[in-house]
C-alpha cells in the first residue's frame, strides 16, 4: 500500500528531508564567547549609535563587526552604553569557564565576571552612582546570535539596544545623564530555523521544558550576582564620578549583605529584571526560590536582633527593585506559591519616605495585553496536552464547591484551616488577609498570571486623552487611591487602578493591557511600552533630594 | 459521486468569474491612482531621537526594532523557501491533496494510497513552480509583495500615513475613519490580491500590478503539466488550477483585512472571567 505513494513521492519528499536534515536545527551552542579573530562574537559589545531612520537597505542597523566593549569603551559608559551578554546552554549550565587567571576567577563563568565587571564601571561612572541595569531574558525561538552581517543580529538584541539609546537618549530619554546597561541572558530559545515555520511550532513543548531547566541554579546564581554586585557598597572610590555625590561617599564603605540590609539609598543602581515569553517562565523559576530564601533570612536575621517588643517591620531588600515579566508564557501555577508567601506574610512594597499617605508599588510585576494570542489562547492548547496526562493521574486538585467556612466573630482567634485549594489573599491598605478557593489547579495551569482576571491586582482602563505631553511633561501623573497613575500614551489615557474584590494586593501585580499599548505576543520593545512602564519606575532621584525609591517590608 | 461532480462543475462556473471579479476591481484602482493627501493634520517628527519613529505599512506604531521597511533579500528568500519547499508547502500539498482526494479530482487517479500520493505531489511541484516564479519576477521588480490591510495601505485616506520621508524627517498625515468602511474593506481586500508595492525603506512605494503573483500562478497551474493526466492538461483545466491557487492568495489577503475582528473575537472567546465566590 506504501509503495506507490512513495514511489509517487520519490523526489520531492527527498529532497525536502535532505534539506530539513542539514539546515533547519539551530545547533546548541555560544554565540559571544570572544574567541573569533578581533572578537568578532564579543561578550561585551558597546550598543551602537541610533541611526537615523529609515536606514537603507545597504547600510542596516546595528552595523557590523559589533565593536567591543572592551578597557576603554569601559571608561566610557556615560557617553555610550555597553550590552553584555550571558549564554546557558540546553540544560541551564553557563557555557564558557575561566580556565587561566587569577585564582578567583578560574572555574567562574567568564561571561558573568564580565558583567560583574561592568557592573562596577557602571557604578563608578554614574554621576550619582545611580545607573540602571536592564537584564533581559529573551523567549521562545530567540537567541544571542549576532549573524552574518549587519542588522542580523536576533530581534531581540536589536530590541534591547534600541530600548537602552531610547533609555539613554540626551534629548529625551528619562536617564539621560545617567549611566544605562544592558544584559542580555540568552538560551536555546529556537531549536528550528524559521525556514521550517511549521515545524518550528511543534518546538512548543520541547522549549517549554528547557526553559524550565534553563530556570535553575545557575541562572539563580547569575542574577543573584547581578544584583548583588549592583547593590553593594565600597565600589566607589575616590576619583570616581560616584565618589562626588556626598550620599555615595558615605556608603562607600562595604557592608555585608545579610547582616544589616542597606536601607535603600540613591547612591545604589537600579536594578531591572525582564523576563519575556518562555523567557519569564525561565525567570520566574530561577527568582522564585531565591526571593523566598533571601527574604525569610532577612527577616528571621532582623527578627532576632531585634529590640525587644519592637514591632517595627524588617527592611527587606530584594534582588531586583523590579522585574517585569512581558506576555509571560508561565503557567499561573508558576506564580501563585510566590504569591501566597507575600499574601501570607503581609509583605507591602512602598516608598521610604514618611508622612504621607504610603503607595503601592510593584516589586514583580506580570504584564501581558489582551490581544497576545500566544499566551491567552495557544498555551491553552499546549497545556491541554500535558493536562490530560495530570488529570489521568490524578495530580490536579479540583476547587472547592462552595466557599470555606469561616467561624464566627466570636470564635475568630481560634485557628481552623482547609485542604480545599486555595489561595491567600491580602489587602495592604485595611491589612486584611483571607482566603480564597475559586479557582482550581487545572484553571491555574490553563492560563498566565496576568490572563486570570481572578489573579489581577489592577486594572487599566483606555479612554480618550485628557492631555497633550509635550516634551518634558511626565507622561505618568500619579494617582490617589484607588487609582494608581493615569499615562497618556499616543491619542488614551491608560488609567491603572486597584482591581474591584481583588485577592492579590500583594507586590506581585498582574495586569491586562490594551492592544494599544502591547499589539500581540512578540511587539514588546516599543516607545508605548517603556512609557507606559514608566508608571511602575521610579525616575533616576534628583540631586539633593530624598530617595523616594519603594522598600520591602514584612511584619514581625 | 454525483455530488462530487457537481462540486467539480459548479467550480469550473464559478472560478474564472472569481478570477475576473479582482482583476475588474484591481484595474478601477489602479486607473483611479492615488492622489498625495493635502488635507488632515500634519505632525513633524524631528530627527532629533531617531529611533521609532517609522511606522511601517501594517506594524505598529513606535517599534523600536523597525529600521527600515524593504522588503529585504533575506525575506525574499525565506519566503520563497517557506512557501516553495519546505514544511509549509508540504503541509499544504498534503491538506490540498487530501481535499482532492475526497472530491477526486481528478477522476483518472483513484481514491487510493497511490492516487493521494499523485495528488500531494502534484501540488508540492505546483507550489515550488509558483513559489520560485514569483521569487525570480518578485527580484526583478523589487517588489513588497505583503498583504495589507485598507488601514495600514499607505495609499489609502484612514489612518496615519507617511507623506515623506527624507533625510531622517519623516511627515505623516492623519485622516479619519472614511465612511462606508465595510465595502472599502471588501474591495481592498480584492485589490490588494492583484497589486503590490514597490519596495521602498519608508513603506510607501508605489502600488504596482502583482505580475510577479500572475506568474506565479501561471508557473503554479502549468507546473503540474507533468504530473496530471493528459485529458487535464488543457488550458481550460490549467486556468481552473490558476483560479484554484489565485484563491489562496484572495483567502490570505481577505484574513489580513479582516484578521484584527477575528482575534478580538478569539479572544474574547478564551479570557477567562472572573469568577464570583
Amino acid at each position: 500500500m506504501i509503495q506507490p505513494v512513495l514511489k509517487t513521492l520519490h523526489c520531492f519528499p527527498a529532497i525536502a528531508l535532505t534539506l530539513f536534515a542539514c539546515g533547519c536545527h539551530i545547533p546548541n551552542q555560544a554565540y559571544r564567547s570572544g574567541d573569533l579573530p578581533n572578537r568578532a562574537n564579543a561578550p561585551v559589545i558597546v550598543v551602537d549609535t541610533p541611526p537615523q531612520l529609515p536606514v537603507s537597505k545597504n547600510n542596516p542597523w546595528p552595523r557590523h563587526p559589533e565593536v567591543e566593549c572592551n578597557q576603554q569603551n569601559l571608561k566610557n559608559l556615560l557617553g555610550r552604553p555597553c550590552l553584555a551578554f550571558l549564554e546557558f546552554d540546553d540544560f541551564g549550565e553557563t557555557w564558557q569557564k575561566t580556565i587561566t587567571g587569577s585564582n578567583a576567577s578560574v572555574g567562574r563563568p567568564t561571561q558573568l565576571d564580565k558583567i560583574v565587571e561592568l557592573i562596577v564601571a557602571a557604578k563608578k561612572q554614574d554621576p550619582s552612582g545611580e545607573p540602571l541595569i536592564l537584564t533581559f531574558v529573551h523567549g521562545w525561538k530567540h537567541n544571542a546570535s549576532q549573524g552574518k552581517g549587519s542588522g542580523d543580529d536576533d530581534d531581540n538584541i536589536i530590541g534591547l539596544e534600541s530600548t537602552i539609546n531610547r533609555l539613554h537618549d540626551p534629548v529625551t530619554g528619562e536617564w539621560r545623564g545617567h549611566v544605562v546597561i544592558g544584559i542580555y541572558l540568552s538560551w536555546r530559545g529556537g531549536l528550528i530555523s524559521r525556514y521550517w515555520p511549521v515545524s518550528q511550532q511543534f518546538t512548543y513543548w520541547n522549549r517549554e521544558a528547557t526553559a524550565i531547566r534553563v530556570g535553575n541554579s545557575s541562572m539563580t546564581d547569575a542574577l543573584i550576582e547581578i544584583a548583588d554586585a549592583a547593590k553593594r557598597t565600597g565600589d566607589c572610590g575616590s576619583g570616581d564620578l560616584c565618589y562626588r555625590s556626598e550620599s555615595c561617599a558615605s556608603l562607600s564603605r562595604p557592608a555585608p549583605l545579610l547582616v544589616q540590609p542597606p536601607s535603600t539609598s540613591a547612591c545604589t543602581p537600579l536594578v531591572r529584571f525582564v523576563g519575556h515569553s518562555f523567557g519569564a517562565l525561565v525567570m520566574e523559576r530561577a527568582l522564585t526560590q531565591a526571593t523566598i530564601t533571601r527574604m525569610e533570612g532577612q527577616w528571621n536575621q532582623q527578627r532576632a536582633n531585634r529590640l525587644r517588643n519592637s514591632d517595627q517591620p524588617a527592611d527587606l531588600t530584594p534582588l531586583a527593585d523590579l522585574v517585569i515579566y512581558v506576555n509571560s508564557a508561565a503557567a499561573a501555577t508558576e506564580s501563585k506559591q510566590l504569591m501566597d508567601y507575600l499574601a501570607s506574610t503581609k509583605s507591602v512594597y512602598q516608598p521610604a519616605s514618611h508622612g504621607e499617605e504610603k503607595r503601592d508599588e510593584p516589586l514583580f510585576l506580570s504584564i501581558t495585553s489582551e490581544a497576545d494570542l500566544a499566551t491567552g489562547l495557544l498555551l491553552k492548547i499546549g497545556h491541554a496536552v500535558p493536562l490530560i496526562g495530570y488529570k489521568f493521574k490524578g495530580s490536579m486538585r479540583a476547587s472547592s464547591a462552595g466557599p470555606v467556612a469561616i467561624p464566627d466573630s466570636g470564635q475568630q482567634d481560634v485557628t481552623t484551616s482547609t485542604t480545599s485549594y486555595a489561595r491567600a489573599c491580602f489587602e495592604p491598605a485595611t491589612k486584611t488577609a483571607s482566603i480564597k478557593t475559586d479557582m482550581s489547579e487545572t484553571d491555574y495551569y490553563l492560563t498566565t498570571t496576568a490572563h486570570a482576571q481572578a489573579l489581577w491586582s489592577h486594572t487599566v482602563t483606555q479612554k480618550a486623552a485628557s492631555r497633550v505631553v509635550k516634551t518634558g511633561d511626565p507622561i505618568c501623573i500619579p494617582g490617589t487611591n484607588p487609582i494608581y497613575s493615569t499615562c497618556t500614551i499616543g491619542t488614551y489615557d491608560y488609567v491603572i487602578s486597584n482591581a474591584d474584590n481583588r485577592c492579590n494586593g500583594t507586590p506581585y501585580w498582574a495586569l491586562q493591557v490594551q492592544k494599544e499599548l502591547i499589539p500581540d505576543h512578540t511587539t514588546i520593545f516599543t516607545e508605548r511600552l517603556i512609557d507606559f512602564l514608566t508608571a511602575f519606575i521610579q525616575p533616576p532621584s534628583q540631586e539633593g533630594q530624598p530617595s523616594n525609591r519603594p522598600q520591602l517590608q514584612r511584619p514581625m | 459521486m454525483s455530488w462530487m461532480n457537481r462540486i467539480r462543475s459548479v467550480s469550473r462556473g464559478i472560478l474564472p468569474i472569481a478570477a475576473l471579479v479582482p482583476c475588474v476591481f484591481g484595474c478601477v484602482a489602479l486607473l483611479r491612482g492615488q492622489a498625495v493627501p493635502t488635507s488632515g493634520s500634519q505632525n513633524r517628527y524631528s530627527p532629533s531621537s531617531p529611533t521609532g519613529e517609522l511606522i511601517c505599512p501594517g506594524g505598529f506604531p513606535t517599534d523600536l526594532t523597525v529600521t527600515n521597511c524593504d522588503f529585504t533579500a533575506h525575506m525574499r528568500m525565506q519566503q520563497w523557501v517557506t512557501v516553495s519547499f519546505t514544511d509549509e508547502a508540504m503541509l499544504g500539498a498534503i491538506l490540498y491533496g487530501a481535499g482532492a482526494q475526497i472530491i477526486q479530482s481528478p477522476s483518472e487517479w483513484g481514491r487510493t494510497w497511490g492516487g493521494y500520493g499523485e495528488r500531494v505531489g502534484v501540488r508540492y511541484t505546483q507550489a515550488a513552480a509558483r513559489g520560485t516564479a514569483e521569487f525570480l519576477v518578485g527580484n526583478l521588480m523589487q517588489d513588497d509583495p505583503r498583504h495589507l490591510s485598507y488601514k495600514d495601505d499607505p495609499h489609502t485616506h484612514w489612518g496615519s500615513k507617511i507623506v515623506s520621508c527624507n533625510s531622517g524627517i519623516i511627515e505623516l498625515q492623519n485622516y479619519p475613519t472614511p465612511t462606508k468602511i465595510v465595502w472599502k474593506r471588501v474591495g481592498h481586500a480584492f485589490v490588494d490580491s492583484i497589486t503590490v508595492r514597490k519596495s521602498n525603506p519608508c513603506g510607501s512605494g508605489k502600488q504596482l500590478p502583482a505580475i510577479d503573483r500572475l506568474v506565479g500562478v501561471a508557473a503554479g497551474a502549468y507546473g503540474g503539466y507533468a504530473w496530471y493526466p493528459r485529458a487535464e492538461n488543457t488550458i481550460a483545466s490549467a486556468s481552473q488550477r490558476a483560479a484554484l491557487s489565485y484563491g489562496s492568495t484572495l483567502l490570505g489577503s481577505f484574513y489580513t483585512e479582516f484578521s484584527p475582528e477575528l482575534m478580538t473575537g478569539l479572544t474574547k472567546l478564551f479570557t477567562p472571567r472572573k469568577k464570583q465566590q
